[in-house]
């Protein structure tokens, strides 16, 4: 990993057109500002850890069982809420 | 075409059904091709299957079910996309995450929604930032709680 030191106001470019800049400094956190093209996207690491966690778990074939009990469920419980 | 799914078994399909992911979706960006599969007893919820891989499925839902206020704005979309906002109708789902034995904790992926562009039969799985919903809902909560309670 690249480790660069930046103070306040100062910035980064990556591959040309994406701008990473220090904002402020906090005693456990610093604020960053990123330009980047539209189609680059942007996202905090644990949303995107998240969202491919959830997805992974989710495809966890499920059996036909479960599906089918889930979906009594679902469809009772729209029923007790009528 | 014919497909085997591991759900469903061998499938017939109409090649016109086939929805393209050109990103994938994250945990599985090889995988582009998916069909829409659905079958009475396991209604409201759909089969998200892949066309290239029978293992691969992942149990979908109409989120206006749960939330019928849930809705998404052009503002959520990369601006490359090339979609014709409000021409082209779009469809969206929610994935379900169903764990084994327990079909009562299943869960709903509402931050993290799968938009299908039925025009262009192309899809993304977008994620929504600073979403107020969760990306794992539980589908009956209140159930649950009110179970808790009378015991």
């Amino acid at each position: 990993m690249l480790i660069l030191t930046r103070k306040v106001g100062e910035s980064i470019v990556i591959a040309n057109d994406i701008i990473v800049k220090v904002i402020e400094t906090g005693k456990n956190s610093i604020r960053i500002g990123i330009d980047a093209p539209r189609e680059i996207s942007v996202l905090r690491q644990e949303v995107f850890d998240a969202i491919q966690k959830e997805n992974i778990l989710s495809s966890q074939k499920p059996d036909n069982i479960d599906i089918a009990r889930a979906a009594k469920l679902i469809g009772n419980n729209d029923k007790e809420s009528e | 075409m014919k497909i085997n799914t591991r759900q469903f078994g061998e499938v017939s399909i109409d090649d016109d059904k086939i929805i393209n992911m050109p990103d994938g979706i994250p945990g599985f960006k090889q995988q582009e091709r998916y069909v829409i599969l659905e079958k009475k007893d396991t209604a409201p919820f759909y089969l998200f299957q892949c066309v290239d891989d029978p293992n691969l499925a992942f149990v979908i839902m109409d989120p206006l079910r749960f939330y019928p206020e849930y809705t998404l704005s052009v503002k959520d979309f990369d601006k490359t996309i090339k979609w014709e906002f409000g021409k082209e109708e779009l469809s969206c789902f929610v994935i379900i995450t169903i764990p084994k034995g327990k079909p009562e904790d299943m869960t709903a992926n509402f931050m993290a929604p799968i938009v299908i562009n039925n025009e262009r039969k192309e899809g993304m799985q977008l994620i929504l930032q600073g979403s107020p919903y969760s990306h794992q809902q539980l589908l009956l909560k209140e159930e649950k709680d009110q179970i808790k309670h009378s015991y």
